[in-house]
């Protein structure tokens, strides 16, 4: 399954459930499965995607996950379009000024209409929203911005918002969470919203025709303002039998596309003919966490003499096949590219970092400087659902026996990860974690596992860790808006997290994108494309 | 008069049974980890404030037998609550779900009697025949082969290799077009209840051919069929009807893992989305009408033995 909505992701999860999120599609072309009028390309006018689970609300706010945002942001549109490295382009809104560090001000585009006819106004923008970040509604995308204060229509095309504080990721994440949709339809429909009997209507290039337990199908917008976008018909049908089914159903012709569950099958969809597969870059991050609070991880050396004892590659390579890289700091470049000076400054920085690949003789000279030279014994959890996770842990386990250290692991279920890693309570010791971040910036991965402020229950710095000069950093990275000053002090947190590793930074796996059947993509794209810009449709061809 | 004392034992039973489930489901949900709001948010970025808001608006701050009285008031009322995921109502949400798993259920039942009856009842009466021999065999390779594992085999067989039907999903709404669809998962879930009907079957079929009023029937030069109707059907009757009423309640619950292998959202993916979402209205609701489901089964299977063997009649009365 895909992820929520890329934010911290269970460990693996790519085929699964609410929490692990990451969710997997998949739809029924004409309300049923099989036919589907775009098979084998020519001219075909309409796609079906496989996606693994079945939306639970077509309102983001109620189901802020990947899935969904594949399948609604080809409907309801957003203020702006976000690449992977942070920069910002128009969509509904034609431009952003921002007077002061509070305010930002959204100059929407005139002429637009919804798919029911209806002009576009700035209260429907101002209502979106404030929907998207009502928190007494328990709108599950109004933690990606804290600093939200309000938003108001301040002219008849312009909207104004107004943050708490200054926040150096307000517009990128606005640019995230802003699907706008009619206002007046949504109000009245306050409870139902996202349901089958109150889809949103929204004025992007396409509407959703159906909406059925199987599938949700979307049909071109007539109305819409933009180029008219390949495919006049949409379909994503749920298949919930993983790559298995998926492919399945690819060899038969009723689907189009979909996204590898699992990574280690990408050698079987390759053997399925005319199959081509698609890298999006995902950003994604997955470490080890720490917890030096208490016991033998308490000691610096004993963390590095674990972080000398996992074969980093080996186990990429088993996990992920090809499709991953190895992480050099907790930080992939292309998160760090929206304060660095340039991605290859970043990557730079990110290869001079201490590296801590897998070598038996330095792990054993790390424990013997450490309080537990002759070993210790250490329970480790990992989730059954998340492949690299049990590699991970099995890996270090076997490497450090001859150390004398005793690692004995326990297999827990997504559920009982999530209740772990939300609750926070003592002794967490070592967790394997991963994080999508929702944003391209260092706050979204450094910012939301260093500091004080995410010691506490529902914050993610598991490692419990925090020296004064991390606390100054981590302060100037999340509330300074000067960009040098925000690189220097994700410089200061990478290093600092590389020299008492309280983390161990290890792969970026990437999403994989399969189409068939005669379709393929024109152009290069990224996770963005497909699960927060909806552009993804576009880049479709047949032929 | 004693029918209607039957009835109303049989509805207090009824009663205390939903009552119990729910709270059993209830309180079963409270103890399994994580909260209605780590599922909700997960791993998504959250704040104190969001945190506080959904304890609130779930009532999560109440002790545990405050939120079930809650729960319990509103059923009272005709208020089966909404999902805590979708916002949809829990009636609306298990009536998108269900008909599927019904449908499958049925279908399966349908090819479970019309299969597996007549086999056993032939295997019965040619006891030691071939054909009983191959039809022993393949029972017992199809209470081996799980339903999951004949699922797949069948979806690849007859749906990519000789692509006679659809490889994932319930279909439209054309009765032509579901049975198409479902084909495969009934096949794939009959499989193995066939067996063992054919078993049941078989058993109370040479039970009865072994009988001495089956000897005097023959010796009087009753026809073959006759036999086989009036004696060997009618006297066989009752132990199969009430395996097939609890071959139907298996259906429903083993139509989970086909529902996953076919890609069906019907009841059985909903029951295990919504307990890993710890969507407490929802799974309530299942669990209740999943509950009255076999109460109505065992009671239509004790209406029908009534029918069908006098001798119930009797100790029914008394």
């Amino acid at each position: 399954m895909r992820t929520n909505a890329h934010r911290v992701r269970t460990p693996g999860s790519r085929a699964g459930t609410a929490l692990a999120g990451l969710v997997a599609v998949g739809l029924f072309a004409t309300g049923c499965t099989g036919s589907s009028g775009g098979t084998h390309g020519g001219q075909a006018t309409s796609f079906t995607f496989g996606v693994g689970a079945a939306p639970i609300s077509l309102d983001i706010a109620k189901d802020f996950d990947g899935n969904i945002m594949q399948i609604m942001a080809l409907v309801t549109e957003k203020l702006e379009l976000i690449s992977s490295n942070g920069d910002l382009s128009p969509a509904l809104a034609t431009s952003v000024t921002q007077p002061d560090s509070t305010t930002l001000v959204y100059h929407i585009r005139s002429g637009v209409t919804f798919s029911d006819g209806t002009p576009l106004t700035a209260q429907d923008v101002a209502w979106s929203l404030q929907h998207m970040t009502d928190v007494k509604a328990g709108a599950q995308t109004a933690g990606n911005v804290p600093s939200f204060q309000s938003a108001a229509a301040s002219g008849p095309l312009q909207v104004t918002v107004k943050l708490k504080r200054p926040d150096p990721t307000a517009r990128q994440n606005l640019a995230v969470i802003s699907f706008v949709q009619e206002a007046k339809f949504g109000a009245a429909h306050q409870k139902d919203l996202g349901t089958a009997a109150a889809i949103p209507i929204g004025t992007g290039p396409y509407q959703v025709s159906s909406d059925t337990t199987q599938a949700v199908s979307l049909t071109r917008n007539p109305h819409y303002w933009g180029p008219k976008p390949p495919m006049s018909k949409i379909s994503f049908n749920v298949i919930t039998g993983g790559d298995n089914t998926s492919q399945l159903a690819m060899r038969s012709g009723s689907i189009q596309g979909t996204l590898v569950a699992n990574l280690k099958t990408a050698s079987q969809w390759q053997a399925v003919k005319g199959a081509s597969l698609y890298t999006l870059p995902a950003l994604t991050t997955t470490f080890l966490t720490l917890d030096i609070s208490s016991g033998p991880l308490s000691d610096v050396h004993v963390r590095k003499a674990i972080a000398y004892s996992i074969d980093r590659a080996g186990v990429m390579a088993a996990g992920y096949g090809k499709y991953a890289s190895l992480m050099r700091g907790l930080a992939p470049a292309g998160v760090l590219a929206d304060v660095a000076p340039s991605v290859q400054e970043a990557e730079a920085f990110l290869a001079a970092l201490p590296q801590y690949d897998l070598d038996p003789a330095k792990a054993r000279s790390e424990l013997a400087q450490s309080a537990y030279p002759h070993g210790f014994s250490l329970t480790i959890p990992y989730v059954q659902d998340a492949p690299f996770s049990q590699l991970t842990v099995e890996n270090l386990a076997q490497n450090v026996k001859p150390l004398g250290v005793t690692i004995k692991l326990k297999a827990i279920t997504t559920q009982q990860w999530i209740a772990t890693i939300y609750a926070h309570g003592k002794g967490l010791g070592v967790q394997t974690m991963e994080l999508i971040p929702p944003v391209p910036d260092p706050g979204a991965v450094l910012g939301v596992v260093t500091g004080k402020p995410n010691i506490r229950p529902q914050g993610f710095n598991l490692a419990n860790w925090s020296t004064p000069q991390v606390e100054q950093a981590f302060t100037q990275l999340t509330t300074s808006v000067d960009k040098q000053t925000r690189w220097r002090a994700a410089q200061t947190l990478l290093t600092a997290i590389a020299d008492d590793v309280p983390y161990i930074p290890l792969y970026d796996p990437d999403t994989v994108a399969v189409l068939g059947n005669g379709f393929s993509f024109s152009r290069a794209l990224t996770l963005f494309d497909l699960d927060v810009n909806g552009t993804w449709a576009s880049a479709l061809k047949t032929g | 008069m004693p029918i209607v004392v039957f009835l109303l034992k049989r509805l207090f039973g009824v009663i205390v049974i939903v009552l119990v489930v729910s709270f059993l489901v209830f309180s079963l949900l409270a103890l399994s980890p994580g909260s209605v709001v780590a599922t909700l948010l997960g791993n998504r970025p959250s704040t104190p404030d969001l945190v506080a808001a959904l304890k609130a608006k779930y009532h999560l701050n109440d002790p545990f037998l405050v939120q079930y009285w809650h729960w319990l008031v509103g059923v009272l009322h005709g208020d089966f609550g909404r999902s805590t995921q979708s916002g949809a109502t829990v009636t609306s949400v298990i009536a998108d779900h269900l008909p599927v798993t019904l449908e499958v259920a049925v279908y399966t039942l349908v090819l479970v009697v019309g299969i597996g009856i007549p086999a056993g009842m032939l295997a019965g009466i040619r006891w030691g025949s071939r054909f009983d021999k191959g039809v022993s065999a393949l029972t017992v390779f199809g209470m081996s082969a799980p339903g999951f594992a004949v699922g797949i085999v069948l979806v690849y067989l007859l749906g990519v290799k000789v692509a006679l039907f659809p490889v994932y999903g319930a279909g439209g709404s054309s009765p032509v077009d579901r049975i198409e669809h479902l084909t495969l998962p009934a096949i794939a879930l009959a499989f193995g209840l066939i067996a063992i009907i054919v078993r049941q079957t078989r058993a109370a079929t040479l039970n009865v051919m072994r009988q001495d009023y089956v000897t005097f029937a023959r010796a009087r030069g009753v026809s073959p069929t006759r036999i086989l109707v009036r004696y060997a059907l009618r006297n066989t009757a009752l132990p199969i009807v009430t395996s097939a009423g609890l071959l139907l309640i298996v259906a429903i619950s083993g139509a989970v893992l086909i529902e996953t292998v076919f890609s069906l959202q019907g009841a059985g993916q909903l029951m295990v989305q919504s307990v890993t979402a710890k969507d407490v209205p929802v799974v309530q609701g299942l669990a209740i009408f999943i509950a009255l489901f076999v109460v109505v089964v065992n009671l239509l299977v004790d209406a029908a033995a009534l029918i069908i063997d006098p001798r119930t009649r009797v100790a029914a009365r008394s």
